[in-house]
């Protein structure tokens, strides 16, 4: 028995040195970098209070606006207060760009993008809610219905008519037109009027609830801005220039494909982003503590050179490649679609630098994903 | 004495049964548990019924996709046939039918590969052969099995044997220059559970993923040789109770450390079982037969052990880092050991009109399917030549070009390009030969 012992622990010491011998590594420096004790209460308090607050606020104002624009449209329908209610959208959708980055807590409950910007509109849905005057924008299920948001109002704004004068005859006489308006901005309203009071009450925690843990505050906004950017790169741009589908291009798939502003909410969407990256204030835009700081704090490498100044750059190609992008973005994927795909695969190039290098870098834990198992 | 001579004394040595038997009824408890526990979370069916595309262990595709009720049955009878080995009750038949069902489901879909669901099939398989029936069970209370006390001393020792096996492979793979010299990943993973009471101060310091990576190893090195002798396995055992409540503290690995705890009491000897257990219940038995073991399983249980020394070893049959290409990583009790992330965008191009598809994964592969293909080759080449399948059939393209621009971050580092983007994946054969489309760790 005790010979048995001696010859299995003979064996182990083998396999001890044999093992030993084959783990040789080249690697000189500590790859990790992040414990550098960072605190994170300047970096949570710039991008609550001057970004995601103010954000939220402006956005809540013009949702107001666009409610009052609405209003009066209905009361009065005219060109006057077409151009208003169009003047009032563009602005909401353009803050929408911002917020839409956000989709955390209250806002990710209420499924924030798909609640408001289920893009491209479903008309005939659309033409039949009108019709039938059957629709319920509470229910469980509407945030699968393409029939409402940003998209319903541009269409109906900007495509539903053949000119401003037919529309204006439209409401004057169509009583579930004028409804459906109605509906559509109290849905807007009631949603951003409870993310704002969520978010007030629970900002103060939100900062506090630092770590690298896949709950703490970091983690939730560094995962927020990711599931944005890939909106953006899978339903902005990739999908109306074909890229999943052998070419087959869908330009008439662009968000906001009526009012033709896809390619300013894009730049604007684009700049959102960089602006949460590098800790640029929303209405101040005083360049404060952000993740580029960071970054820049735990001197994260990529390759030879540092992982913020690749992300940087990055920011500025995609920047570049919309700016390339002359006339509209449906025309551009009709006619230059290269320049589409070529700006589709600088977004695609940033998503693995912020959502696999930024985390893994940072430590950060991030959960995409609900784990159905354990893990060993 | 001659080598000979000294296992032919240990073959005729004979140990009590009860530490045979506190295994079989604990382990049964653990295996229900397990499985009304997947039941109730709902794993059946986010884990086999989600998901449209299954990956497969390399040999093993011909395994056939459960339909709903197949899985529940299959489930059913883990259920039952857990209790029932707990219990005593059927045994033999219960232990052969939950080892097959355990296996049927662990071979559905090897992204939910884990070892400790691989050390239950080891184990279930072993017990196929023990008799671990012959004493406080239904089989002798109910059914006339004449009980037995003492059984040859191999019966036992081959489980001590296993568990040994398993704790030094743990120690071995752990060390590697990431765990031992720079504290990776447990220097990642301690900070995330700071706000643990007391506990959490300590994760905060840097300090402690080192002393942590360096008592891991120490007690997975040793752990089971201190448990081999009787003075000191009090304290050995103390300690198999810290370390595994410590990582059930610290990771999501379910069942393990539970598992652990309840196996490793094999280690005791049979005195020491019935005193504090059986001795409640019943008087020590006086066998009326002297329990001979079949001698075909000296063998047999000689060669399954080797064959589990020398299977965690053959990743020396691979060049590069094996951390990196995972080739010979699996089946090797390398247990919570590197933080791996990754993406892999695959495209397909049609070779005729040259026009490109970027696949989302997502509309094939559940978010854990993902998450586990993006690091593991062997499935990125499954998923791959599914995709190269897919649009055969339902894009009319005669020969797709599939490849993918994978990108993989390992321990804190930034992410590596992980697979040569210019291959065409769908042209590619799995096997046990080096995956030379793997790019090396830099």
């Amino acid at each position: 028995m005790k010979d048995l012992k001696k010859i299995i622990l003979l064996g182990f010491i083998g396999g001890f040195l044999f093992t030993i011998n084959a783990c040789k590594d080249d690697d000189s420096n500590d790859p990790l970098t992040c414990t550098k004790g960072y605190d994170q209460q300047d970096l949570l308090t710039n991008i609550v209070d001057n970004i995601i607050t103010p954000s939220y606020n402006q956005f809540g104002n013009d949702v107001t606006t666009l409610e009052n624009a609405i209003n009066e449209l209905v009361a009065q329908p005219s060109a006057a207060t077409i151009e208003a209610t169009k003047s009032a959208f563009v602005s909401a959708y353009t803050t929408f760009q911002h917020t839409s980055n956000f989709e955390i807590g209250t806002a990710d409950e209420l499924e924030f993008r798909a609640n408001f910007n289920n893009f491209p509109p479903n008309t005939d849905d659309i033409q039949s809610n009108i019709e039938t005057g059957v629709y319920d924008f509470a229910a469980a299920g509407s945030s699968l219905d393409y029939d409402k948001g940003f998209p319903a109002l541009d269409y109906l704004l900007y495509g539903h008519q053949n000119s401003e004068n037919d529309l204006v005859t439209a409401l004057q006489t169509d009583e579930n037109l004028q409804n459906y308006f109605l509906a559509i901005i109290a849905d807007m309203k009631n949603r951003i009027t409870t993310i704002q009071a969520d978010w007030n009450t629970d900002r103060a925690s939100f900062i506090d609830n630092r770590g690298t843990d896949a709950g703490s505050s970091l983690s939730v906004i560094i995962n927020a801005l990711n599931e944005n950017y890939e909106y953006s790169k899978r339903y902005r741009l990739g999908d109306p220039a074909g890229v999943n589908a052998l070419g087959i291009t869908y330009p008439e798939g662009v968000e906001a494909y009526y009012s033709d502003l896809s390619i300013d909410l894009l730049k604007a969407s684009l700049e959102a982003s960089a602006d949460i990256y590098k800790g640029i204030g929303f209405e101040n835009g005083q360049n404060k503590e952000g993740l580029d700081d960071l970054l820049g704090f735990v001197d994260a490498q990529k390759g030879d050179v540092s992982l913020n100044e690749v992300i940087l750059t990055q920011f500025e190609t995609a920047a570049q490649q919309l700016n390339n992008i002359n006339a509209s973005l449906a025309q551009a994927i009709e006619n230059d679609n290269n320049a589409v795909r070529e700006a589709y695969t600088d977004y695609a190039q940033q998503v693995l630098y912020l959502k696999t290098d930024m985390p893994s870098t940072l430590c950060i834990s991030i959960t995409y994903i609900d784990n159905p198992s354990d893990s060993d | 004495m001659s080598f000979q001579q000294a296992i032919s004394n240990y073959l005729n040595v004979t140990k009590g049964i009860y530490p045979l038997v506190t295994f079989r009824i604990l382990f049964g408890l653990l295996m229900a548990f397990g499985g009304i526990r997947a039941w109730s979370n709902g794993w059946i069916e986010k884990l086999y019924l989600e998901p449209d595309f299954f990956f497969k262990f390399y040999g093993f595709h011909w395994i056939p996709d459960p339909t709903e009720t197949q899985i529940y049955v299959v489930f059913s009878l883990i259920i039952i046939s857990a209790l029932c080995i707990a219990f005593g009750l059927f045994y033999r038949i219960a232990i052969f039918i939950f080892f097959c069902c355990f296996t049927y489901k662990e071979l559905i879909d090897a992204t939910n590969y884990l070892n400790h669901y691989y050390l239950v099939i080891v184990l279930a398989f072993l017990l196929i052969f023990l008799p671990a029936h012959r004493n406080f069970s239904l089989d002798v209370r109910w059914r006339g099995i004449a009980p037995i006390t003492k059984i040859p001393a191999y019966y036992i020792d081959v489980i001590i044997a296993q568990l040994t096996i398993v704790y030094t492979c743990a120690g071995l793979a752990k060390l590697n220059t990431d765990w031992m010299v720079y504290g990776l990943p447990l220097r990642i993973w301690l900070p995330e559970h700071a706000d643990l009471p007391l506990l959490g101060y300590f994760f905060k310091q840097d300090w402690c993923g080192y002393v942590f990576s360096w008592g891991g190893a120490i007690y997975d090195l040793t752990i089971a040789y201190f448990l081999m002798f009787r003075k000191t396995r009090p304290f050995a055992y103390a300690m198999v109770i810290v370390f595994h409540f410590l990582t059930y503290l610290l990771f999501n690995i379910g069942l393990f450390p539970l598992i652990m705890v309840f196996n490793t009491l094999i280690f005791f000897p049979s005195e020491t079982h019935y005193k504090f257990f059986y001795s409640r219940f019943q008087k020590e038995i006086v066998s009326t037969q002297n329990y001979v073991g079949s001698k075909i399983l000296i063998p047999f249980f000689a060669i399954f052990l080797l064959v589990q020394i020398i299977l965690p070893f053959r990743h020396h049959l691979y060049s590069g880092n094996l951390y990196w290409t995972e080739e010979g990583y699996r089946f090797g009790w390398r247990v919570m050991l590197v933080e791996k992330s990754g993406t892999a965008t695959f495209s397909i191009t049609d070779p005729k009109t040259g026009n490109q598809a970027e696949i989302i994964n997502s509309k094939y592969l559940t978010p854990y399917q993902e998450k586990q293909m993006a690091i593991q080759p062997d499935f990125i080449l499954q998923f791959a030549h599914f995709l190269a399948e897919e649009y055969r059939l339902y894009h009319g393209i005669d020969d797709p070009i599939v490849t993918v621009n994978a990108h993989v971050a390992l321990n804190s580092r930034a992410s590596q390009q992980f697979i040569d983007p210019t291959i065409d994946l769908s042209k590619e054969k799995d096997s046990f030969v080096q995956k030379k489309w793997i790019l090396p760790f830099r």
